[in-house]
């Protein structure tokens, strides 16, 4: 079926609230004749459509308000959605992302939508309609960038234009004297998201194995040779403290007095501090020798009691997809 | 030319009119407070208001010509929220609203017309508690009885608040909450300052030692050496830094900034060296029971230096100090002792709901709609700028002051419709603005 698995990516939330975000900080301000601040006030911000008993409730709790309304105000609201179909990519490409657990997430290229929206700002003057018309329309160029984190999983930023469409400025003062008179500004807005289907994860790939075979006759010819890379971890990454050092050691000296040598083998990698070291020899049952420096580190001094990590096959497993790494060779010939 | 052996009202015929007229509305109507409108300001280019007042309530009895309930739309969800839009007929006497109201109006200049009712102006209704504006004064009904009118029928409906001031809304705390120029204070209680003694090494000061804390502090107090030496400096630290994990070949100096009980500032002064990079952490001294503890991430070069120190969480509730750190020994002291920077004493005297206070650096000025000295927290309402952490306000009338402890901006409105903040926090997870949130509230 169509559905692979629950998927709700809350993309179209997102943009209500990113679409939200812009105007929740908008003031209007009344100055003395003398220029200095009377008053500021914020404009509240809310989305306009509401459940009916919840606004019931939460707006008149007491029954009765003791007046109509309180302005300024702004409200907007999701109008309509549509498919942008100029935006549209090829349906087959992946977008992939390395996963922190050791695995990448991947999801099919997303569809274009444009989510259009419906703003309107209620004042009781004219000027303050004007003072937050100007707050907003600036920024609009007539389409502002704002960059959403669409999908949580992938950690997907999308830079969505919002578009501003048009603006209708009314002013209803005509008339009866005991009508209400209303200034009131709608914005339209398009915004230009991409709705992304399920993500799956997939783990990184952690062998390649090839076959050599000799010979031109497809069917015949077996395989001659095996080649097999896995990765080897350069650092430690487990923490293992296998050892300790039992003296100081100098940027130069290659004999390290151990705890116990019978833990280390010849040619395994060591990790001191933030020195690697490669073991060489093993002379007696309490110091090992040692090449200094090894993958790239600088040799430096280490105190008595600093814990010596092995680097070895669980550091190995313990690789993920951002880590730097080096490579286990694995070659078997066949008869 | 009409007949003059009839009368068509004569003076006494039209007094006993407009009595009969006041006897009736005194007999059938009600109380209600007449609020005339003080327009301060008004706007010559689009002809509307700029700021009025509403400071002054007049009782005079009139008659609601309702009789079955309010006119108007009732009550309407809008893409605004609810919007009520009752409204009323009240008709008072001509006769009483001169004796009552007018010869008090008329000396007030910011009044526009003191002769009559002035649309604008509000009438409190006392049976439902809510303001109504007039929009409209019908002087010619009933027409010219006796050869004169004896009413206004004052056409009303349902005010429209938009933070309008003056002493009548400061007292009505519900319309108080429902403003949008109200910010809310916390106010600094009063706390224990700090205390150290110097130790003196070869002249110089050494080994401060912290023998009192301190409590509440909400800034990082200074501290000043006195004596008979120079040149000595010693700080003040709220938190206590350190790396661990890993015994380094030489220790890292690192030197935090808090403010407001956070730490905002991780200064690497020496990096030290020889720490193991995937052994070594930051760690902070506890706050006190309450607050959180910061959380850093270090990154250290291919010698064991430290060389970066990002602050993924500021912790909280640092208002103690925590040691005292000598950054110039000085020279020449036989004798010395540190004055450490006293605490804010909190609050002193009592404030006036109404009065007007003054913050003592940024100069601001706003009106007290209500405090609570136990709760420690002020609401001001028409701010005419925003206060600091720290700052001293204070009361005009009372001459009380209190230091600001913090400001809480999720708190700067209650207004049911006001959505503003709960965009702001959802947004902060997933707008990515590395630099700065060009749109948001937070800084």
């Amino acid at each position: 079926m169509l559905n692979t698995g629950y998927t709700y990516n809350k993309i179209i939330r997102k943009c209500v609230v990113a679409f939200g975000t812009m105007f929740n900080n908008i003031e209007v301000r009344k100055e003395n004749p003398d220029g200095s601040t009377y008053q500021k006030m914020k404009v509240p911000l809310a989305y306009g459509p509401k459940q009916k008993f919840l606004a019931r409730i939460e707006q008149q709790p007491d029954l009765n308000k003791k007046v109509a309304i309180t302005l300024p105000r702004i409200s907007f609201e999701v109008t309509g959605i549509s498919y942008d179909g100029t935006r549209k990519l090829s349906p087959v490409t992946l977008n992939l992302k390395a996963d922190g657990n050791n695995a990448v997430r991947k999801v099919y290229t997303p569809v274009p939508y444009n989510i259009e929206f419906s703003l309107s700002v209620l004042s009781k003057t004219n000027d303050e309609a004007l003072e937050i018309m100007e707050q907003i329309l600036p920024f609009f160029q007539p389409s502002y960038n704002v960059t959403i984190k669409l999908i949580e999983d992938l950690n997907e930023f999308r830079d969505v234009p919002i578009v501003l469409n048009g603006i209708s400025y009314s002013d209803e003062y005509e008339g009866d004297f005991t009508q209400r008179k209303l200034t009131t500004i709608d914005f339209t807005f398009s915004m230009k998201t991409y709705l992304f289907g399920p993500s799956q994860t997939g783990a990184p790939i952690k062998k390649a194995t090839v076959d050599y075979k000799m010979g031109v006759n497809r069917e015949l010819a077996p395989r001659r040779v095996q080649y097999q890379v896995t990765p080897k971890a350069i650092a430690d990454g487990d923490l293992d403290g296998t050892s300790a050092l039992m003296a100081d050691i100098s940027k130069t000296i290659t004999t390290l007095q151990v705890q116990d040598s019978s833990v280390f083998t010849i040619g395994e990698s060591i990790e001191i501090g933030n020195e690697v070291m490669k073991v060489k020899t093993l002379p007696d049952a309490t110091s090992i020798t040692v090449i200094r420096g090894q993958n790239g580190t600088n040799k430096a001094e280490h105190l008595a009691g600093a814990p010596i990590d092995l680097i070895n096959s669980a550091d190995d497993a313990l690789l993920d997809a951002g880590d730097d790494f080096g490579f286990n060779e694995l070659t078997s010939f066949y008869g | 030319m009409r007949n003059v052996f009839f009368t068509h009202g004569t003076r006494n015929e039209q007094f006993l009119q407009q009595g009969l007229v006041e006897e009736y509305i005194k007999m059938f109507g009600m109380d209600v407070l007449y609020i005339p409108r003080q327009l301060t300001q008004k706007d010559g280019v689009f002809n509307e208001e700029v700021s009025s007042e509403f400071d002054d309530s007049y009782l005079i009895e009139a008659y609601l010509e309702n009789a079955e309930g309010f006119q108007g739309g009732g009550d309407l969800l809008t893409k605004f929220g609810i919007r009520q839009t009752d409204e009323i007929t009240m008709v008072i006497s001509q006769q009483r609203f001169s004796d009552l109201i007018s010869q008090f109006l008329l000396l007030d200049t910011d009044v526009e017309l003191g002769e009559r009712p002035q649309e604008g102006d509000l009438i409190w209704f006392p049976l439902a508690g809510n303001y109504f504006e007039i929009k409209f004064v019908e002087h010619e009904e009933p027409f010219y009885q006796l050869g004169k009118n004896y009413t206004y029928k004052l056409k009303c409906e349902l005010f429209e608040y938009s933070d309008e001031q003056g002493e009548i809304f400061i007292g009505d705390e519900e319309l108080v909450d429902t403003g949008y120029t109200i910010k809310y204070y916390f106010l600094t209680s009063a706390g224990v300052s700090a205390i150290g003694v110097p130790t003196l090494l070869n002249g110089g000061i050494s080994s401060p030692v912290l023998t009192e804390e301190g409590k509440n502090y909400n800034f990082t107090p200074t501290v000043t050496v006195n004596g008979d030496g120079t040149g000595a400096e010693v700080r003040a630290d709220m938190i206590t830094v350190s790396l661990s994990g890993s015994t380094p070949l030489r220790n890292a100096v690192l030197k935090p900034t808090t403010k407001e009980g956070k730490l905002i500032a991780l200064e690497i002064v020496d990096g030290g060296e020889g720490y193991d990079v995937a052994r070594t952490g930051i760690s902070f001294s506890n706050p006190p029971f309450g607050g959180l503890s910061p959380v850093a991430k270090p990154t250290f070069d291919s010698n064991g230096t430290l060389i970066g120190a990002e602050i993924t969480n500021q912790g909280k509730g640092y208002t103690s100090v925590s040691k005292l750190v000598v950054e110039k020994p000085g020279s020449g002291y036989t004798t010395a002792s540190f004055t450490i920077q006293p605490v804010s004493p909190g609050r002193t005297g009592d404030f006036k709901i109404g009065e007007s206070v003054t913050g003592g650096s940024t100069g601001n000025q706003a009106v007290l709609a209500d405090w609570d000295a136990k709760e420690g927290w002020l609401k001001l309402k028409a701010p005419t700028g925003d206060f600091l952490i720290n700052e001293i306000l204070m009361g005009s009338d009372t001459g009380s002051q209190v230091t600001i402890n913090s400001f809480d901006p999720i708190d700067s409105t209650d207004d049911k419709y006001y959505d503003n903040v709960e965009f702001e926090l959802e947004a902060d997870d997933i707008l990515d603005f590395t630099e700065s949130n060009p749109f948001g509230i937070a800084t």
